[in-house]
Parts: structure tokens; C-alpha cells; sequence
């Protein structure tokens, strides 16, 4: 059973901080893509996934619902009729925005069996929308929530903070807003700030103050807040009800296996983590050449990659790394002098045989990782 | 080998940077046909991988050449000089292997300061000098002045001088004939003892130490039981043979025949460049002038950043020493870095090529301390100490006064940088002595000036405000007093010693300020406050702080992350095995070598 990521590269506009492989197409350029992702997924899904069956489908971009109903209607019978979406899935995910969240395109997903939406709020604050370059608007997202968490679905929202001028209360309000409204998952990330987005170029002019030391602040308060409230942290930035935990995104960091379809895609299949082209042109001749293996970007994971993979994407879960599990697959455990300094400090713990990461020690998980790598 | 030693010609070619002469180099090599077609890279010369990236050369080569003609056919071997100011002592190596050298001069530019002092070296060695003017195709050539010059200079008839273009391959056969015609064949005689001259050696990971060797008498060949004179290690020769672009075997090597030597040496110490090499057999009584031993001007501390390979950087300076005898070390400790070497070097651009050659040749991850030149201390009881590091300094209540060395600086430049070049002196302590008119635009400026002051950035900036028309050549000069104190760099308190430096009062506080600027950026925010101050005898005079860092979290981590951030979490875990902790702060290697960037300014000149 593997999982299978399909990637819509576009977004109506391209956010100041975004750094994905999207972009504002024309309608024409929109069909193109269904056609070609099919394509890529017949191939693909034999050849370098041997047919394995589905598990989780994760629809994600760019906006999977800027795509016409239509469209969108097609490019998903299309991933059916190949057999990408078999009946009894344990997920089906969507991402979307709630601005495009339209009637037709809500019904077009429900009716091929989307259980979960993920929606893209980031802040329920005009001003720090406009900051960041977000086509949107705080009453279009209260309502698309509204009528998400009516249809019964699991709803997430993804939220930011540490956005230029916010302040740590006004990120609070909005959880507590959210929550309020009966969403059972959350995602949230302090901004972080790439040299090649619209945003980075801002920062490093001069022209946006990034307020990089509320980080520990906001991400403290924010944790408590979701916590108080029954919404407990699973992965550093995921949170959720008991049983409400993203399936799809979990298998990511349980390191299981996946197909990934569509431009700058990443799959990890027989050992290997494999990465399509980026950009949309590109990524259209491989498909038409017939998807080569070695037009692809490619990652094999040893002993060694899988290691570092283990102990980092495992510490990233608050259920922790299976250390005895760790020892019998790479035939030597770790060593618990890495990790004493971090206990004493409280930002670590042992708990039935599991190393966690714990309190303050999320803020710092990328020292304590690479102290426990070297 | 059956070419008489009168058909033997042995030359160098001398030139400033950037006059072309690594391009007449490869014309000589593909006129007489030594590289064809697509063998010919440009600069074949220059086969260290880091002298090409540089394009700079740094080591002596031999090369040799077969130049057919209606009378004969020559042997022409082609030994290269390198062409930068650090490294006039390998150029007199390189000469003392031959009869003659060409002086190729830039036909716009004329003559310049390294020009000159490669030709007083080369006349010092009693070589024949051809002049040659190159670059005659460019429009702002001017021949005719240039020739005059040289005629001026050398007692030489203008008329006489060839005139090319090594680029355009314009009279390139004038030059060879001007090599067979002038240089003098050598003179030794094959029944005559052995005398042959080491001019360079290298270390070959597969054959050992490969000796460069000029045969004055006698001859050497497989078999031969040698003698090095000074170091008096025999050893038995394997090989002997002569390079083209690769290295020919050869049954033996003549009076006059340029070649190599391999003996499988097992002591690198054995071989010394300006050794004799005599046969046991029958053996020369006297040796040959050889090269007096090169001083070290500057100096730092060179630190394994992983202090179990400490014996390998031992190792690795042993050899680097084999083909760099200027290169000089002595184990030293600092509380900071633990064991290493201090180490002597005849200039920055030197500093930094056996810093590169460490890392490449040999992968020592290495850190080096800033730079400084050798202080006199003069103690209360008169005595004097000698001190090349600044954590050797002596209290100050125990000395009377500190003495730094100084050099003569020959400026040449074209005389409308007279004035930005004098207030660029001035502003190193310079003291002006002379400046005279070379012809009506070119002038040569003489100031004293602290070496200390020199070895920064003094080359990039004369030549940047002389928009790179001015050429610098400078000798020692003794040493004079002055008002130096040691300043110290302190980390959260802590003084640092491999961040001190001696320097001049009046310019300590401007350099304490900037140095705490600098490693402020250099030095990564950590989980506290760092605060970095500079400090003289006690007195805090500057203060900077590198705020703790609130986080260290990759928040983000989906399928399409996991290879991106892995391997980003790869590098930085290899970043931080470079980083050096000085108590709980940990500090990059950079940063030990913030001063050679405090005006982002780099070091050293560039050569053809």
C-alpha cells in the first residue's frame, strides 16, 4: 500500500513568500496539464510503482480548486479510471483556497469521495493578508469553514505567524476563532523567509522587518492555545482531535512509500526518492518523451540516508523514535550520551522506549538532530 | 640523447603579470611542434590544478623543446618563473638552471616593476637577456617607445628587438632564432664529475619525490650511486628522463640537459633545492653556488580543525616543503586551537596557496590565524626576543619597546597615480624617500613602510587606485621602533588568543572597532548572547553582540522536502564539525581570518 500525491501547479496569484513549483495559467495551459498528468500517472504508476495499491490520495499545488469544476471533475475520473483512486481509500485529501472554494467545485470533490480539506487561511487579519500577497479576504475564509465543517469532512487549517507586523495575541485570536468553529486539525508555520520569493527580496532590501525573535513566543502560545483546547501536537507544525490526524502527511515522515504525479512531484518508490521537473514546460516534454527515469532528479536512500532520515523525521513526531526498532534496522543504536545534554535541559525525554522531543526542545530540533547525527 | 651540448640552449622567459608570457610560452611549445593539436590547452605551463584556476604561476617548470633549423637541430628546455612579488626567490631558482632569459614587455605598457627586478635577478645570475615586445597588434601599441626604452636599459640596439604577438603567432620563429643565436650552449663536459643542480622537486603520491635537476658536468643516469652534497644521502637513481608535456624516460642526462631524477627517496628531508647532486663513483669536490635560504616574511598559526589529524598536517607540511623550501613551520600551542604549527611564508599569496594546497592536495581541514610579521621585542634588561606570534608577547611591564620590520617599496606607476598612491602610503606609515621620472609618463616612487602594514591589503589597494597601471617590488629593510601594543579579541570575556594582534596605537581603535563588526557577521548566532570586544592591556576599546537565536527549527517538512532538507541537514552538520569551540561559542574557521576581510578586500595580485 502506498500513498499518492497529485500536484495542481497553479494558484491564482503567486504568494510573496511561496516558493513552489506553481504558477497563473490560462485556462488552455489548465487542460494541458490534466491531459499530461494522466499520462505521467499511467506511466508512471506500473513502471515505477509496480501497481501497488492505494492507500491515501493527498490532492495538493499551488490550488488544486483553481482548476475548473470541470476540469477538476476530469483530471480526478481520469486518476480513477487508472485505478489511482480505488474505492475504501483510508484518506482522500484536498487543498484549497478559500476564495475559489466555489458550490460547483465542492460538489465535483464530494462526489469523488474527498474526505478531508485543507484549507490555506494563514491569517484571519486583512492588513497581514495583504502583506504577504494573499489574494484574499478573512469573511471568505470564515465562510468557506462554515460550510466545510458543515459537510461532515474533516476540515485542517493552515495558519502562519511571525508575519511582518503580527502580534502574537492577534495569532492566538485566530486559533481560537477557528477552532470555534469546529475545525479538528491545524498546521502552522512561522514565516520563513527564502531569498528567491517576493518576500525574501523585500527582507533583504530592507523594506519588511521579519520578526524572527517572537518565533519561540508565538509557536509556545500557539501550542497551548490548541492544546487547551483538546487539539494536540503530532508533528512539529500539525495538530489535531485524537483520531483526526492527517494520514497521508504522516506516512511522509513514517517514511512509507509513495507515488507523486505532476510537476516538481516528489515519489519515494523502491528505496528511491525521486523528484520530477519543476518548471511546468519542462516538466510537459518529459511527459510527452515518456517520463524518463533519467530526466528525473534522483535520491537513493541507503543505510546512511535512511539513518538521518529515522532520526530526523521521526524526532519531528511527538510520538517520538522507536529506539530498539532504530537499533534492529541499522544493526546500532544511538548513543544516549548524544542526546544527555538536551535531557538535561528538558528538551528531550525517554518515555516507553521512545526518544521525544519535548517543551522548548521543538523550537530547537534541528541542533538536537544534527548533534545526534554527528 | 645524442645532442651535443652546442646545440643546447637553456632559457627562461621573464615578464609582469599580464604581458603575455605564458602565451609566448605555449607558441614556443607549438611552434616547435612540442604540443599538437588538441593537446594544446591554453597555458600548458601552468599544470598545477590550482595555478591554472588562479592563473597564476607558482611553481618552476622545465619544458623541453626540438627547434630543427637549416644548420641543426637545438634542444631548447624552457624553465618557468613565476611572476608574482611573493615569489622572487623561486624566480632566482629558476634562473640559476639556465643561460638565458627572454624579457618579454608589454608594447603599451613598457616596463614595470616586476620587469625590472626579474631583470636584475637574471643579470645577478649572468644570464644573456633577449628582449622581445609583445602585443604589438593591440591599437594602443606603441613599439617604437617601448623598444627605446629597452634599448636604454639594457644597452641593446632597438632596431634589433623582436617584435610579436604571442596571441596573433606573429613572429614567434624570430624568438627561437634569438634563443639559438644569443644564449650561450652550456659548458660542462661529460668526463668531468658529476655536478648537477636540484632547481625543484615535487611529490608524486606514486613514485616519491621527483627531483628537477640541471646537469652542469658529468652525467647522470639508472644506476648512478648518487650523493646530495649538503644533506649527504645517497641513494641510487631509477630513473632519469626530461619532460615534453609529459615526462620521457631518457637513458641519461648530459652537461647542459635539463631533466628529472627519481632515486625512490625515502627521507623527504634528503632532498634540498640548490643541493649538488655528485656520484659517489667518481665525485665532484666542489658543490655549485645553489640559492641562500629564503627568509619568511609573515607568519600565522596553521591549526587542524579536528585535532586528531594533527601528525597528517605534519605530514602534509613535510611534503609541501619538498617543492617549497620558502615554506618554514615549528609546533606551537594556543589555548584556543590547541596544536598546531606556526608557520612562515614569504608573502599573503604564498599564506594563502599552501592553505589551498592542504586542503586539495592533502584534505586537512585546516584553520589559519590572522597573519603578522616577526616583532623584535626589546626587554627591560636590554636583551631582544624575537617573537612571531602575538600570544608570545611579553607583559608590558617587562619590556622597554617593540621593533617591527620594515621594507623598501618601489612604486612604478604612470604619474598621474602619484598623488592617490602617496596618500595611500602615507596612510600605511609609510615614510616617503624618493621619486623619480623613468621618461616623461612613468615615474618610480620609494617609500619605507611597515611590512606589517604591507601584507593586508596594500597590493589590491595600489592597485585598484591606480586602476591597476602601478606596479609594487620591495625588499627588506630593517627594523625601527615604534608604539605598538597587542590587542586582544575577548569572547563573552574571554580572551581569545589566536585573534590577537600587534598593531600600532593609533590605529588600534579603528581596527578593534572593525574587527568586532566583522566577526559579528562571521560568527553564527548561538543559543545565548555572544558579546565580542576588543581589548588593550585590560582596557575594553570596542563591543559588539551577536544576539542568541530564538529557534532552530525546519517547521515545514512534506513528501517533496525530505531529499532537499536531508541533505541541507548533511551540510550543516558538516559546517558545524568545521566550527572550532572556544569555550561554549562556537566560531567558524573564517572568522580567524576576519582581518584579511575587514574591506572585503582580498589579497595578493594575479600573474599571465
Amino acid at each position: 500500500m502506498i500513498g499518492f500525491y497529485l500536484h495542481v501547479p497553479f494558484c491564482a496569484k503567486v504568494c510573496a513568500y511561496c516558493d513552489f513549483a506553481v504558477l497563473a495559467a490560462p485556462l488552455r495551459v489548465q487542460r494541458r496539464y490534466v491531459e499530461l498528468a494522466q499520462r505521467e500517472a499511467q506511466i508512471r504508476w506500473s513502471r515505477d510503482a509496480k501497481n501497488q495499491s492505494i492507500r491515501t490520495v493527498y490532492l495538493g499545488g499551488g490550488t488544486p480548486t483553481e482548476l475548473q469544476a470541470t476540469d477538476l471533475g476530469g483530471l480526478l475520473d481520469g486518476m480513477r479510471a487508472i485505478g489511482l483512486i480505488p474505492p475504501g481509500l483510508a484518506e482522500f485529501s484536498v487543498e484549497c483556497n478559500p476564495e475559489n472554494l466555489t458550490e460547483d467545485r465542492l460538489a465535483t470533490l464530494a462526489e469523488n469521495g474527498v474526505d478531508r480539506f485543507s484549507l490555506g487561511v494563514q491569517t484571519l487579519s486583512p492588513r497581514l493578508l495583504e502583506a504577504v500577497g494573499r489574494k484574499s479576504d478573512p469573511d471568505i475564509s470564515r465562510a468557506a469553514v462554515e460550510r466545510l465543517v458543515k459537510t461532515g469532512s474533516r476540515v485542517s487549517c493552515d495558519l502562519m505567524f511571525s508575519l511582518p507586523g503580527q502580534s502574537v495575541s492577534q495569532f492566538l485570536a485566530d486559533l481560537e476563532e477557528l477552532t470555534s468553529m469546529g475545525v479538528g486539525h491545524a498546521s502552522f508555520y512561522g514565516l520563513s523567509v527564502e531569498g528567491n520569493t517576493l518576500l525574501g527580496q523585500q527582507v533583504s532590501r530592507g523594506d519588511v522587518l521579519a520578526p524572527d525573535d517572537l518565533y519561540a513566543d508565538f509557536y509556545r502560545q500557539g501550542v497551548a492555545s490548541l492544546e487547551s483546547k483538546g487539539i494536540f501536537r503530532y508533528e512539529v507544525s500539525n495538530f489535531s482531535r485524537p483520531g483526526q490526524e492527517g494520514i497521508h502527511n504522516r506516512s511522509y515522515w513514517e517514511r512509507r512509500e509513495y507515488l507523486g504525479i505532476g510537476p516538481g512531484a516528489h515519489s519515494f518508490l523502491g528505496g528511491v526518492r525521486m523528484g520530477a521537473p519543476k518548471a511546468f514546460s519542462r516538466w510537459a516534454s518529459w511527459v510527452e518523451e515518456g517520463c524518463p527515469i533519467a530526466g528525473m532528479s534522483l535520491d537513493p536512500i541507503g543505510p546512511a540516508e535512511a539513518r538521518v532520515e529515522a532520526i530526523w523525521l521521526g524526532l519531528r513526531q511527538s510520538a517520538g523514535l522507536d529506539l530498539l526498532a532504530f537499533e534492529e534496522e541499522f544493526s546500532k543504536g544511538l548513543d544516549p550520551k548524544r542526546w544527555r545534554e538536551f535531557e538535561l535541559a528538558d528538551q528531550v525525554r525517554i518515555q516507553d522506549g521512545r526518544l521525544q522531543i519535548t517543551g522548548e526542545g521543538f523550537c530547537w530540533i534541528d541542533r538536537i538532530v544534527q548533534t545526534l547525527l554527528s | 640523447m645524442a645532442t651535443p651540448t652546442s646545440n643546447i640552449r637553456n632559457f627562461s622567459i621573464i615578464a609582469h603579470i599580464d604581458h603575455g608570457k605564458s602565451t609566448l610560452a605555449d607558441r614556443l611549445l607549438e611552434t616547435t611542434r612540442t604540443v599538437v593539436g588538441n593537446e594544446m590547452m591554453a597555458q600548458v605551463l601552468d599544470d598545477m590544478e590550482l595555478e591554472r584556476e588562479r592563473g597564476i604561476t607558482i611553481k618552476a617548470h622545465a619544458i623541453r623543446m626540438m627547434y630543427e633549423r637549416p644548420d641543426g637541430q637545438y634542444v631548447l628546455n624552457m624553465i618557468d618563473t613565476p611572476g608574482h612579488v611573493d615569489f622572487t626567490y623561486e624566480v632566482s631558482r629558476s634562473l640559476a638552471a639556465c643561460e638565458g632569459a627572454i624579457l618579454v614587455v608589454d608594447a603599451s605598457q613598457g616596463i614595470e616593476a616586476q620587469t625590472l627586478s626579474n631583470l636584475y635577478l637574471a643579470i645577478e645570475n649572468n644570464l644573456t637577456i633577449i628582449p622581445v615586445i609583445n602585443k604589438i597588434d593591440l591599437p594602443s601599441a606603441n613599439p617604437d617607445h617601448v623598444a627605446d626604452m629597452i634599448g636604454e636599459l639594457l644597452g641593446y640596439d632597438p632596431a634589433s628587438i623582436p617584435r610579436i604577438s604571442a596571441k596573433a603567432g606573429i613572429n614567434i620563429i624570430d624568438v627561437l632564432n634569438k634563443i639559438v643565436d644569443e644564449i650561450p650552449a652550456p659548458q660542462g663536459k661529460l668526463e668531468n664529475p658529476l655536478q648537477a643542480l636540484i632547481f625543484d622537486s615535487v611529490y608524486d603520491s606514486y613514485r616519491g619525490a621527483i627531483s628537477y635537476v640541471r646537469v652542469v658536468e658529468g652525467s647522470i643516469r639508472q644506476n648512478t650511486k648518487i650523493r646530495m652534497m649538503k644533506t649527504g644521502a645517497e641513494y641510487l637513481v631509477s630513473e632519469v628522463g626530461t619532460f615534453t608535456m609529459k615526462r620521457n624516460v631518457q637513458q641519461s642526462l648530459e652537461p647542459g640537459e635539463v631533466g628529472y631524477m627519481l632515486a625512490n627517496v625515502k627521507k623527504i628531508a634528503d632532498i634540498k633545492i640548490g643541493d649538488t647532486v655528485t656520484s659517489i663513483d667518481n665525485p665532484s669536490q666542489t658543490q655549485l653556488p645553489g640559492y641562500k635560504d629564503v627568509k619568511p616574511m609573515i607568519f600565522s598559526g596553521i591549526y587542524p580543525t579536528n585535532p586528531e589529524d594533527y601528525k597528517i598536517l605534519r605530514d602534509a607540511l613535510e611534503k609541501l616543503q619538498l617543492n617549497d623550501s620558502a615554506l618554514s613551520w615549528l609546533p606551537e600551542t594556543s589555548e584556543a586551537l590547541g596544536f598546531g604549527f606556526r608557520t612562515g611564508f614569504l608573502g599573503l599569496l604564498h599564506m594563502e596557496i599552501v592553505q589551498e594546497r592542504l586542503d586539495r592536495e592533502f584534505n586537512v581541514d585546516i584553520i589559519t590565524t590572522a597573519p603578522n610579521v616577526e616583532y623584535h621585542v626589546f626587554m627591560a634588561d636590554e636583551s631582544m626576543v624575537a617573537i612571531e606570534s602575538p600570544s608570545k608577547l611579553p607583559d608590558p611591564s617587562r619590556y622597554d619597546h617593540i621593533e617591527e620590520p620594515y621594507i623598501q617599496a618601489q612604486i612604478f606607476t604612470p604619474k598621474e597615480y602619484v598623488g592617490p598612491l602617496m596618500k595611500l602610503c602615507e596612510e600605511k606609515r609609510g615614510e616617503f624617500k624618493t621619486m623619480e621620472y623613468l621618461d616623461e609618463f612613468k615615474v618610480i616612487l620609494k617609500y619605507e613602510l611597515p611590512l606589517g602594514e604591507v601584507m593586508f591589503d596594500f597590493y589590491d589597494r595600489l592597485k585598484s587606485v591606480s586602476r591597476g597601471y602601478a606596479g609594487l617590488d620591495y625588499d627588506p629593510c630593517g627594523y625601527r621602533k615604534n608604539n605598538l601594543v597587542k590587542l586582544d579579541i575577548l569572547l563573552n570575556g574571554d580572551p581569545v588568543d589566536a585573534f590577537s594582534v600587534i598593531i600600532h596605537k593609533d590605529k588600534a581603535t579603528t581596527y578593534g572597532t572593525a574587527i568586532c563588526v566583522r566577526l559579528k557577521d562571521l560568527i553564527p548566532r548561538q543559543q545565548f548572547d555572544v558579546a565580542i570586544q576588543g581589548a588593550i592591556g585590560g582596557k575594553i576599546i570596542s563591543r559588539t553582540t551577536v544576539k542568541a537565536v530564538r529557534k532552530d527549527v525546519t517547521a515545514k517538512c512534506y513528501g517533496g522536502d525530505i531529499s532537499r532538507k536531508r541533505k541541507l541537514l548533511e551540510k550543516q552538520k558538516e559546517g558545524k564539525k568545521r566550527m572550532k569551540n572556544i569555550g561554549s561559542v562556537e566560531v567558524p574557521q573564517k572568522a580567524f581570518l576576519a582581518v584579511l576581510s575587514l574591506n572585503d578586500a582580498g589579497s595578493g595580485g594575479d600573474d599571465d
